[in-house]
């Protein structure tokens, strides 16, 4: 398996993957992603972070 | 081989991006969305990375599907596209990402580890095994990881 990474967001061809579009909306209130995101939470707030980020 | 990802559409402050996996089953729209965390230490800054399929026929978003749609490493591809245009445009923040299953954390770790020397060289990688984190190294299974960009 290998995939595009590069510092920039582009395609081999130079064309931007991604464009901004009116038509995709925010699913910030998504019941999915917010379960989602409470879950992420419990675990680093029960795990904490990278010692090397830890204040 | 660099396998391109699809083409993405991203909300204007690039939280949420949208793109299409196409195979044997259809066309399957895939949801990558970056939510801010609340976490105990107030001075970092995490987005979780959520990522599932849009069921058009519930509306909802599904993350147990298994679409195989035979294009996983296209769509694996994708995610990290949406990955590097978020930390494009938020540079200073930390992307949490874990599976929805041990199989799928698995399956994302994996992804990281193949392509290891391309993304170390934009992020600092960080696992979490037994109980604590350390600095990503290749082909160990983890139960989440952190990126941030250089």
């Amino acid at each position: 398996m290998s995939m595009a990474i590069s510092g920039k967001s582009k395609k081999d061809d130079g064309s931007q993957p991604v464009v901004v579009s009116k038509k995709v909306k925010s699913h910030e209130k998504d019941p999915f992603f917010i379960r989602k995101t409470k879950a992420a939470e419990a675990f680093l707030n029960k795990h904490g972070l990278p010692a090397a980020l830890a204040k | 081989m660099n396998l391109p990802p699809y083409n993405l559409e991203a909300s204007a402050h690039y939280l949420d991006f949208e793109f299409d996996s196409i195979g044997p089953r259809g066309e399957v729209r895939k949801i990558v969305r970056f939510t801010k965390m609340k976490i105990a230490d107030a001075s970092i800054t995490i987005y979780n990375l959520g990522f599932g399929d849009y069921n058009k026929v519930e509306d909802r978003i599904d993350d147990l599907i298994v679409t195989d749609n035979k294009d996983s490493q296209k769509v694996m591809a994708s995610v990290a596209a949406a990955v590097m245009a978020f930390t494009d445009h938020h540079p200073e923040v930390l992307v949490f990402a874990q599976g929805s299953t041990d199989v799928r954390t698995r399956y994302y770790t994996r992804a990281i580890s193949v392509n290891y020397e391309a993304v170390r060289k934009a992020f600092d990688v960080w696992g979490h095994t037994e109980g604590r984190w350390e600095v990503f190294k290749p082909n160990r299974v983890y139960s989440a990881v952190l990126v941030k960009r250089k």
